[in-house]
């Protein structure tokens, strides 16, 4: 009996040191990516959770030796990410990271990017173009992938014009452009706080969706924010003053939602799908919000119009924006052996039908030139934003390139835009004291 | 040993054993990451720990130059000026009303005003962000009833401050009333007859009875209430992010924003431990004026 009890012990014993031996040759892989476990692709409706387990289990299928685990880590507004932040802080980032180029860039600033200019070959880089700049280091190393971006523009409520028989204001087909003077006409004439609509709204309590407002300099030209040359801040040069003279009126003529400096963008979301707000900057979200309200919700539906971004009179017209585009970036690892088996999970999902799949999930574009737009021609959004970036050129209104510490300078930018939304506002002081600190940020 | 001394040797071992899990709970969770702190505070850092640089005392001084620092330490002094005395008196007011009611009725009162101090900062955050909403908001809406113009209450630097007030007062009232309502309840019957019999009116009986004889409580709940709007935050991030332009802005909000959006780790160190050293202070205060009460 007691023979026969160590020979098992002895069996399970060696069983479980072959299993030990067995795993650890498998290399363990975290992928997080931003969002929620619980939210929906916007192409498909398949939950975000169960796309990524299926790309990963393709990918183990054929690659025995990985084991990858993912999350999807959730948001905070204002552009921070707090969960990454923890993790990074307490030392156990996850290997790869998918997030928007502002928030990962924060981790290459920081000197936690691994180097990924293995990942693309030549004929990949030319796919990708002009956008692999945001993703390059000063010596040229590779810190991110790019996945996915888009452009958005202007978007106007179509139905409440027409109810007023206003839609002879509105910006003409096919290009949908027009001058700073013709909305102000549009904006006056629809405004009715008397009846709870407004002509447009701005938010400034946060950083988050501040391109939306920043858009608006597109349409002035000789605005620049930073110049990269010289690496100074620029936003209080005439041109400037002259774009923000421009956008204070409308507060002055009472023709924005009040208490912009205390708002976020979600706070202007329940006004928009209301129809309490005739027209508002950040088109590409608003856009799809008011489909998922109309939908989901049973809110009276209405027709949208998407413009261009207003230009100053004589002035070309306003080149269309573009979305922060979307990245992998990997965390610099201790053991340098890990890497061949990370750079190559990298080189699978950069690949055009997952980037594709990734892109359409966001609503956004796969920023490789051979993946397919998960659109097409059957999203006329989409068709309207990429035909107008082709004709009128495009703008990051993020302002985020090259731009060192920038999540700090964006945080100075918003408290500007809170100043800058009171009705006492004193427009170049307060341009003169964000430059001023903005400068002092960059230096630290 | 004789037997009674290695009994008590092994009940000293088994105490030591009982409480060990806290000893080690206070020194990994608290103790070590305070100190820590303190280490950090001295270094430029980010979150790259690696790569931190020593700044030493450098670091501190440099924030007598941050005005947004200097504007964060000014607001949460304030806060504790505005909201801990408004608290007090509050609380003890409505604690001396529902004194009266019986049992019952007293017990529906507590549950009422403690509510808001189980649901927290947060969720009442998101309910008064909609009574603040200057265009759809109950607060507006009650106002433009009397003819009076809305209030950009959150949105405003002359009122977001004192909406920040309103909204921690909210909260804040909940378990000094129930302290207030037990010191009263302690008060002995006898010294209140003695002083109605003395011709003593109502009034006279709180001012010159019932407030002098639960002054213990009062020093408690001020030493405690001031400890927690000194490292309040949550309210300030839901309702205004400490804005518009740091009007409402207050130490603590401040340092996640040096540690979690401007990733200067070592920076908001140093700003921890300058409000942890004021707050030893004010405490060490508070203690020694209960001490003499005593």
């Amino acid at each position: 009996m007691k023979r026969n009890l160590q020979c098992l012990m002895a069996i399970v014993l060696l069983f479980s040191m072959v299993a030990g031996a067995t795993a650890q040759t498998k290399q363990k892989i975290t992928f997080w990516a931003f969002g929620s476990e619980e939210a929906a692709k916007g192409d498909t409706g398949e939950l975000w959770r169960d796309f990524y387990k299926k790309v990963f289990d393709q990918y183990m299928a054929t690659h025995k030796d990985v084991d990858v685990s993912f999350a999807i880590r959730g948001y905070e507004a204002g552009g921070t990410t707090l969960f990454m932040d923890t993790a990074v802080a307490a030392g156990t980032p996850p290997d790869i990271y998918l997030d928007s180029n502002m928030r990962i860039s924060k981790y290459y600033n920081q000197g936690l990017a691994a180097d990924l200019s293995a990942v693309l070959t030549e004929a990949d880089r030319k796919q990708y173009g002009n956008i692999l700049k945001d993703f390059t280091a000063p010596d040229g190393k590779l810190w991110g992938v790019p996945v996915s971006g888009g452009y958005w523009d202007y978007i106007i409520n179509k139905t409440l014009f027409d109810k007023k028989g206003l839609s002879n204001l509105l910006p003409k087909a096919p290009d949908y452009t027009w001058t700073t003077e013709q909305f102000l006409k549009a904006a006056r004439a629809i405004n009715d706080p008397a009846n709870g609509v407004y002509a447009t709204a701005f938010f400034a309590k946060s950083p988050s969706m501040d391109s939306a407002f920043n858009a608006f300099f597109g349409g002035f030209p000789g605005v620049e924010f930073y110049d990269q040359k010289t690496k100074t801040f620029k936003i209080n040069s005439p041109q400037a003053i002259e774009a923000l003279k421009f956008l204070h009126s409308l507060l002055d003529e009472n023709l924005i939602v009040p208490g912009g400096a205390g708002f976020i963008d979600d706070d202007i979301d329940p006004y928009w799908i209301n129809q309490n707000i005739a027209m508002i900057g950040g088109a590409n979200w608003y856009a799809k919000i008011t489909n998922k309200a109309i939908k989901e919700q049973g809110l009276p539906s209405f027709e949208y119009v998407l413009a261009r971004y207003p230009n100053k009179v004589g002035a070309p017209p306003t080149p269309v924006a573009t979305s922060d585009p979307d990245g992998f970036i990997v965390f610099k690892q201790k053991d340098p052996k890990n890497m061949p088996r990370i750079l190559d999970l990298i080189k699978y999902l950069q690949s055009p039908e997952i980037a594709s799949s990734i892109a359409g999930g966001w609503s956004k574009v796969p920023l490789r030139a051979d993946a397919k737009n998960p659109f097409g021609d059957k999203d006329p959004d989409q068709k309207s934003w990429t035909d107008a970036a082709r004709k009128f050129g495009t703008a990051n209104y993020y302002y985020n390139t090259g731009v060192p510490n920038f999540n700090e300078v964006r945080q100075a930018w918003a408290e500007a835009r809170q100043s800058f939304l009171q009705k006492d506002a004193n427009i170049q002081k307060i341009m003169d004291d964000f430059v001023k600190r903005a400068n002092q940020i960059i230096k630290q | 040993m004789n037997k009674t001394s290695r009994h008590s040797s092994r009940a000293s071992r088994a105490a030591y054993f009982f409480i060990a899990p806290g000893y080690i709970a206070f020194l990994a969770l608290i103790l070590g990451p305070l100190l820590y702190s303190i280490y950090l505070s001295f270094f430029n850092a980010s979150f790259n720990l690696e790569a931190k640089t020593f700044r030493g005392l450098g670091q501190y001084l440099g924030l007598l130059d941050d005005s947004i620092f200097l504007k964060a330490l000014g607001n949460t002094f304030k806060y504790v000026l505005v909201v801990v005395p408004s608290a007090i008196v509050v609380s003890l007011v409505i604690a001396l009303m529902i004194e009266r009611f019986g049992p019952r009725l007293q017990g529906l009162f507590r549950g009422a005003f403690y509510l808001p101090t189980v649901a927290g900062g947060v969720i009442l955050s998101i309910v008064w962000i909609w009574i603040f909403n200057p265009t759809y908001g109950l607060l507006n809406y009650v106002l433009g009833a009397f003819g009076i113009q809305p209030v950009l209450w959150l949105s405003s630097p002359s009122t977001s401050f004192l909406s920040v007030c309103v909204v921690m007062l909210t909260y804040t009232i909940g378990q000094p009333i129930i302290l207030f309502l037990a010191g009263l309840a302690g008060i002995q019957q006898d010294i209140l007859d003695a002083a109605t019999v003395d011709g003593v009116n109502a009034w006279q009986r709180i001012l010159l009875i019932k407030i002098p004889c639960i002054r213990p409580v009062t020093l408690f709940v001020l030493a405690t209430l001031t400890i927690q709007i000194f490292q309040s935050w949550e309210t300030v991030f839901m309702l205004t992010q400490g804005g518009p332009s740091n009007s409402s802005t207050s130490l603590v909000f401040l340092i996640y924003q040096t540690a979690f959006i401007s990733a200067r780790v070592g920076k908001a160190a140093a700003m921890g431990v300058v409000l942890t050293v004021i707050i030893m202070i004010v405490t060490l205060f508070q203690i020694r004026m209960w001490r003499e009460e005593r």
